[in-house]
């Protein structure tokens, strides 16, 4: 793997990386400290998915102490605009590994592009979907990423290698497993229209031949203004759409209002960006279990 | 309708592991060179985001002392912000922030609700609302004309015409173009897509035209046969319409021209007009020694066509109490409490919605009277009678929410907190109307002290 950079950071991102440099080097912030032990093999992830696929590949080492894990991301925060703290930006370079999406987290591009560490993953290619970065809700890019996190823990730990493949092996069997239990539920459902709230979508609905349907305006703690309502019925009108998906469980006001209005329910599908915070104790695997329980549950299949 | 406030939690824990952070890596809040000079607002720390599903909007209004930010849609108080002196609200043209003319100048005021695009998706963000503490220093700051992306600020004390990118509004190191008019005026200027800049002509004693400049500041275009200019709007194709004592200018493919009022006094001093439609409404009076004519008329200027027309309302109203639909409706709060809605294609009165009780037009335009701000398809009315502020829904005529207000509400805006309230125009075509509000530009141009005198003149 090589270092991929992103054509453009932005300005900002660039400027921000360089406050933050310049904090380090000041001296100002105490000690830029990694993850874990010195001794052990630091690998930093930029996003949840990603450390979940670490995690599962790395776990035996993760638990004997030879791999330390760090998601940039805190739990429940924000991978989009995440700003990296001095330590961060300097836990990035001195990493053994880092496994991140170009083109999700411009900080993060702009860190790496400064400071690039030893060895990279950037699963990039996978997110090809146009802007759509949601690659991680399509089990089979999973199962790429799987894979070359495998190969490249056994690049920089060698005496790990045949526990990551062990591990990239098992993990790989639930992907796929995943995957075919999706095919199979969803098999007669083709061509029904998934409308949700935030079009995270795309890569689960591409490939289990569902049409995606993006809704604005409509928060489900928030019971709409009847010209948002409006734009909801009219976007979705004549399309034998039965849900709404949220990314939250919808306030008992919006419910109502789209039952009254619209004559559909309201459900839950989770990108699975963000995972961890409060009371969330389901990792991806999980989480993509419960999805699909939601689109059996609500959308409008055949037979 | 009376909903009840719906409540967000703070993410208290996490502004403060923000606040440690932000020591060290050098993202917080840094005093814009224009900072406020003591006896103005003081500036608050950048609050910690909340990610929100959708867009949230919001509405600011001004009373005796001060600001308040509600919650456009729940109407629920977010924040309250002391204002010396007769506070004047203006969108700043970025759907996030307003600029507070008071003593000293424009003061930010973040509504706390704005979108970051990402790829073919958006985030949406609220934080607290807050004064930021970006000044534009002026001496009398007058309207603030957003269109196209640029913001543009007309300081009556001085002429001198300030304009930026409405996105760098925050942005200490903002372009700015400026220049001053001839002489200092209550005025007004617009910048088109392509930098043309119309810009009111006039002194002290009086105001009679405008010119045109071009993107590097020469004369075009000029007319001086507008006594009283006041008021601009731009309506579709990026027409601009000026307000006169007799008629209005209209600057089009690049050719001012007059269209003149069926009355020989016959006062068009506020416009309001829309990116998608032909038709500007104006307001219309053509009694001079009344605060409003006893019958409500209000106009229609057809830029198209050159056609200036009347339409009679129930009820008298005076000129800010006047919005625009999506659709392109006029709405008029009556001083019979009615929301009448007008089809400006049709020129027909479609509805009349009762919203609140009646009331007078006063003589002196800082007392507090009803206004209308329209955002989103909804009208919103504030109502200094019974201290209350309300949301009707324009298509239907629905009273969707009515809130208390523990102040008498005077000046009502809002905000879309979404970024396409003022879209920059990206060629001549492409542009998107979608959602957009529209408010950017109506910014009714009302005449501060010099009102009075021109109608008893």
């Amino acid at each position: 793997m090589t270092v991929r950079t992103t054509a453009r950071p932005s300005r900002r991102a660039a400027l921000l990386a360089g406050a933050a440099l310049l904090a380090v080097s000041a001296g100002g912030c105490g000690a830029a400290g990694g993850p874990g032990g010195s001794d052990a093999t630091q690998v930093v992830a930029s996003s949840y998915p990603l450390a979940f696929v670490v995690e599962r590949v790395a776990a035996e080492r993760i638990g004997s102490g030879d791999v330390a894990l760090e998601n940039l991301v805190p739990p429940g925060a924000d991978s989009h605009d995440l700003e990296l703290s001095p330590q961060q930006v300097a836990g990035l370079g001195a990493a053994d590994l880092v496994v991140h999406l170009g083109g999700l987290q411009p900080a993060v591009d702009s860190a790496l592009e400064q400071d690039p560490p030893e060895h990279l993953v950037d699963t990039e290619r996978l997110a090809d979907l146009g802007a759509d970065p949601h690659f991680w809700l399509d089990p089979v890019r999973m199962v790429e990423v799987t894979r070359e996190v495998a190969e490249e823990l056994a690049h920089v730990d060698p005496d790990g290698a045949d526990s990551y493949a062990s591990a990239a092996a098992d993990l790989e069997e639930d992907l796929r497993a995943l995957d075919a239990e999706y095919a199979e539920a969803l098999a007669g459902c083709a061509g029904a229209t998934l409308v949700t709230s935030h079009e995270a979508f795309g890569y689960l609905a591409d490939r289990y031949g569902l049409e995606q349907l993006g809704i604005t305006g409509i928060d489900p703690h928030v019971e709409p203004s009847p010209a948002r309502l409006r734009e909801v019925v009219r976007t979705v009108s004549g399309r034998g759409v039965e849900t709404v998906f949220f990314e939250a469980a919808a306030g008992e006001g919006v419910a109502a209002a789209l039952a009254d209005d619209l004559g559909v329910r309201t459900g839950v599908l989770h990108p699975i960006e963000r995972v961890g915070g409060d009371a969330e104790d389901a990792d991806y695997l999980g989480l993509m279990e419960s999805n699909l329980a939601a689109l059996r549950d609500g959308l409008a299949c055949g037979a | 309708m009376h909903r009840p406030p719906l409540r967000r939690p703070l993410a208290l824990a996490a502004a403060l592991s923000l606040a440690l952070v932000a020591g060290c890596s050098s993202t917080g809040t840094t005093a814009s060179p224009e900072q406020a000079a003591s006896g103005t607002p003081t500036a608050t720390s950048t609050p910690e985001p909340t990610e929100a599903a959708a867009s949230q909007p919001r509405l600011a209004i001004t009373y005796d002392g001060g600001v308040q930010v509600l919650d456009a849609t729940s109407l629920e108080v977010l924040g309250d912000f002391p204002f010396d002196g007769f506070a004047r609200l203006n969108p700043a043209g970025d759907g996030r922030h307003l600029l507070v003319s008071a003593p000293g100048g424009w003061h930010s005021l973040d509504a706390g609700a704005w979108e970051q695009a990402h790829g073919d998706h958006s985030h949406y963000y609220t934080a607290e609302p807050r004064v930021t503490g970006t000044v534009f220093a002026a001496e009398e700051g007058g309207h603030v004309v957003a269109h196209a992306g640029r913001t543009v600020l007309f300081d009556d004390g001085t002429g001198q015409v300030v304009a930026f990118d409405s996105a760098d509004l925050e942005d200490p190191d903002r372009e700015t173009r400026e220049f001053r008019t001839p002489s200092a005026h209550h005025g007004v200027a617009v910048e088109l897509s392509d930098g043309r800049m119309v810009v009111s002509e006039g002194d002290e004693e009086s105001r009679n035209g405008i010119r045109v400049l071009d993107a590097d500041g020469n004369e075009i275009a000029a007319n001086d046969q507008c006594p009283n200019v006041h008021g601009e709007t731009v309506a579709a194709d990026e027409v601009v319409v000026i307000g006169c004592t007799d008629g209005v200018l209209v600057y089009r493919d690049g050719q001012i021209t007059k269209i003149d009022s069926p009355d020989e006094y016959g006062r068009i001093g506020n416009q309001w007009g829309l990116d998608d439609s032909p038709v500007v409404v104006g307001d219309y009076r053509s009694e001079q020694d009344t605060p409003a004519d006893a019958v409500g008329r209000i106009s229609l200027i057809d830029t198209a066509t050159g056609e200036l027309r009347l339409v009679e309302l129930p009820a008298s109203y005076w000129y800010r109490s006047i919005g625009r639909g999506e659709d392109g409706e006029a709405v008029v709060l009556g001083t019979d409490g009615q929301l009448h809605v007008v089809d400006t294609a049709t020129g027909t009165l479609v509805r009349s919605v009762p919203v609140m009780s009646a009331w007078e037009v006063e003589e002196d335009w800082q007392t507090p009277q009803p206004q209308v701000f329209t955002m989103e398809g909804t009208a919103y009315v504030s109502d200094p009678v019974d201290d209350k502020v309300h949301a009707v829904d324009i298509e239907t005529g629905e009273v969707w929410a009515s809130a208390d207000l523990s102040v008498t509400p005077n000046e009502l805006k809002g905000v879309t907190g979404s970024a396409d309230e003022n879209p920059a125009h990206d060629g001549e075509h492409g542009h998107d109307h979608a959602g957009e509000d529209h408010e950017g530009h109506d910014h009714e141009g009302e005449d501060h002290d010099h009102e009075g005198e021109q109608q008893r003149s």
